[in-house]
């Protein structure tokens, strides 16, 4: 967790009183997420991307896919694998090594949801078993920076790949030879799509003198003393935890954040997923190219 | 951002880098934000912003930037350190700005000669990450901005939200201190960054004993009322800063007014940002006093 003073003593009291009496300093109330935005298919070059607003952070996630050799322990899987690159954002004001370890803390976290077998079946990205298979990057940037970055790039990952397009192969095995041949096919609208419906967000849950809020703003990371971050699927289960910050937590808080994690997860889960269904049917208005349209929020949903 | 709001006329001023500003290069005179291309027959735009033209001058004024000093303005720092005799101060300028200790009105109002005593005692008066309203005193050759704090108006900002804007929406006036009829304080600095805190004694009335220069730290916690105003008043200058609509009392209180209809917390959603700016917008054009 990034720690900048963007805050007086005064300030930083006038946000504490906020919070206590359930009026954050947009007037949110502490279960509200600041309003999502996105739209898929943004980058030509890549086999599925989102670019995604959570109130002022707004990062891009890219998918492409690299076709490789399948691993020895688990013959029968392909890879996948996130970055979170921070590197090109004015607004993240830390610098140097601690902005590597920030962005880099991210991208382990998405990681290891993305390697989970629970969350996401990497059989699916296997192309011939023991031979060849799918590695996937995800690669996620980092546009502004206006806090809860752990919950804005999963949200962003979960719409990019819900949005990829597999490329379809013919593979032919020759019996005689052994040998086995991959062609690419050569039809472009060809393509399969990948099942992440098993996939969590993360919902980041801070806590402020006792009162437990969601989706802190940069000013409400200055009074923020613990936070962690879940990992939270569509029917409320919890398969990541990670804490943040240098306050401490006894069970009662451990167990009252966990509650409100699996509460809201389920909600934001649905959100992202109409989102997605809209921003696809979207698409084909706008197509490929038109990178300036991304300015203006209409051709978000 | 949107700029399909923006008038016909304004468009057309409009360049973003390396835009054609004139063919002309000999009855033009290469002003800020311009350069001459490779083949010196070619006068363009360096950033992205409005053309200005002075007689044979061509400027371009750009966007975003960061802030100028001018002596005079009102602004809103936030100190960074405390050095030996002065503070220094971010202020959304290129250059760090500075608060000399000289510059300050002490605590008690006492007019003396600064002594060792005072120079020890600088982090009790101000400490880092405090929040300042001062007035530029001079502006140095390189641009680096010394500020004063001699009138009680100015000195420490006590609870309220700090919203930063573009520098070049910030409306020049006579006064930059608003009490707001809806129960607010409002002040807009000229570098950029407003502040909205809840009314107090010192700018609803002219008399100097009320002014305490920030010093005084009151104890009384705010009411939620006016909470849900300032925080109001927040979320509508965001939205002015967002769609570029040039922020004074006036505006700020249009759209406070268009957004009464509104929940506090639906007005950061898009579509009512949309509609807020559009309503605020029209009602400027139709008293005439948007410019």
């Amino acid at each position: 967790m990034p720690r900048v003073p963007v805050a007086s003593e005064d300030e930083r009291k006038f946000i504490v009183d906020g919070i206590q009496s359930d009026f954050r300093l947009d007037g949110r109330t502490s279960r509200m997420y600041r309003p999502v935005l996105l739209a898929t298919d943004v980058v030509n070059t890549a086999n599925g991307s989102c670019l995604l607003k959570l109130g002022g952070t707004i990062v891009m996630a890219g998918v492409t896919f690299e076709f490789t050799r399948t691993s020895q322990e688990s013959p029968n899987e392909g890879r996948i694998e996130a970055t979170v690159d921070g590197s090109g954002c004015h607004s993240l004001r830390i610098f140097g090594r601690q902005r590597h370890l920030f962005t880099k803390q991210i991208s382990r976290s998405l990681n290891y949801i993305l390697n989970n077998p629970k969350c996401f079946d990497r059989e699916q990205l296997c192309v011939v078993k023991g031979h060849h298979c799918w590695l996937v990057h995800v690669d996620i940037s980092v546009l502004r920076y206006e806090g809860n970055l752990y919950d804005a790039c999963s949200f962003a990952m979960k719409a990019a790949l819900s949005e990829t397009k597999v490329p379809s192969l013919q593979v032919t095995h020759d019996e005689e030879t052994s040998e086995v041949t991959v062609d690419v096919c050569d039809d472009p609208f060809q393509f399969g799509l990948l099942n992440v419906s098993n996939l969590p967000v993360f919902i980041s849950v801070s806590q402020v003198s006792g009162i437990h809020i969601v989706d802190t703003t940069l000013k409400e990371d200055s009074v923020t003393l613990a936070r962690i971050t879940y990992g939270v699927k569509d029917n409320g289960n919890i398969v990541y935890m990670s804490k943040d910050g240098g306050g401490s937590l006894d069970l009662l808080n451990l167990r009252s954040m966990s509650k409100v994690a699996s509460d809201i997860g389920p909600q934001m889960n649905s959100l992202l997923l109409d989102k997605i269904h809209l921003s696809k049917a979207k698409q084909p208005l706008w197509g490929h190219v038109n990178e300036n349209l991304l300015f203006d929020d209409i051709n978000f949903v | 951002m949107p700029d399909s709001l923006s008038s016909g006329q304004q468009h057309m001023s409009l360049v973003v880098p390396g835009t054609i500003l004139t063919n002309d290069t000999s009855n033009f005179m290469r002003g800020h934000g311009t350069y001459l291309d490779s083949t010196k027959t070619k006068l363009k735009s360096s950033v992205a912003g409005c053309i200005l033209k002075v007689d044979r001058l061509l400027c371009v004024e750009p966007k975003h930037m960061r802030y100028i000093g001018e002596v005079g303005h009102v602004i809103i720092g936030r100190i960074l350190k405390v050095d030996q005799t002065r503070w220094i101060v971010d202020t959304n300028s290129r250059l760090d700005s500075y608060l000399p200790l000289a510059a300050v009105v002490l605590p008690g109002g006492e007019h003396r000669r600064r002594i060792d005593d005072d120079e020890r005692n600088m982090r009790q008066y101000l400490k880092e990450g405090d929040l300042v309203s001062a007035e530029i005193q001079i502006v140095h050759q390189d641009g680096t901005l010394s500020l004063q704090t001699r009138n009680l108006r100015y000195g420490k900002l006590s609870e309220g939200i700090l919203v930063q804007v573009k520098s070049s929406l910030v409306k020049k006036t006579k006064n930059h201190f608003h009490s707001l009829p809806c129960g607010a304080t409002v002040i807009r600095g000229c570098n950029g960054y407003i502040w909205i805190c809840p009314p107090t004694a010192a700018t609803a009335s002219n008399e100097q004993e009320h002014h305490t220069g920030g010093y005084v730290r009151s104890i009384e916690t705010i009411s939620l009322d006016e909470r849900k105003t300032i925080t109001r008043l927040s979320n509508c200058i965001q939205i002015l800063n967002r769609y570029s609509i040039p922020i004074y009392d006036t505006s700020i209180m249009n759209i406070y007014s268009a957004s009464l209809d509104y929940e506090i917390n639906q007005s950061i959603e898009p579509k009512i940002m949309d509609i807020l700016a559009k309503q605020t917008l029209a009602t400027q054009e139709n008293i005439g006093t948007y410019e």
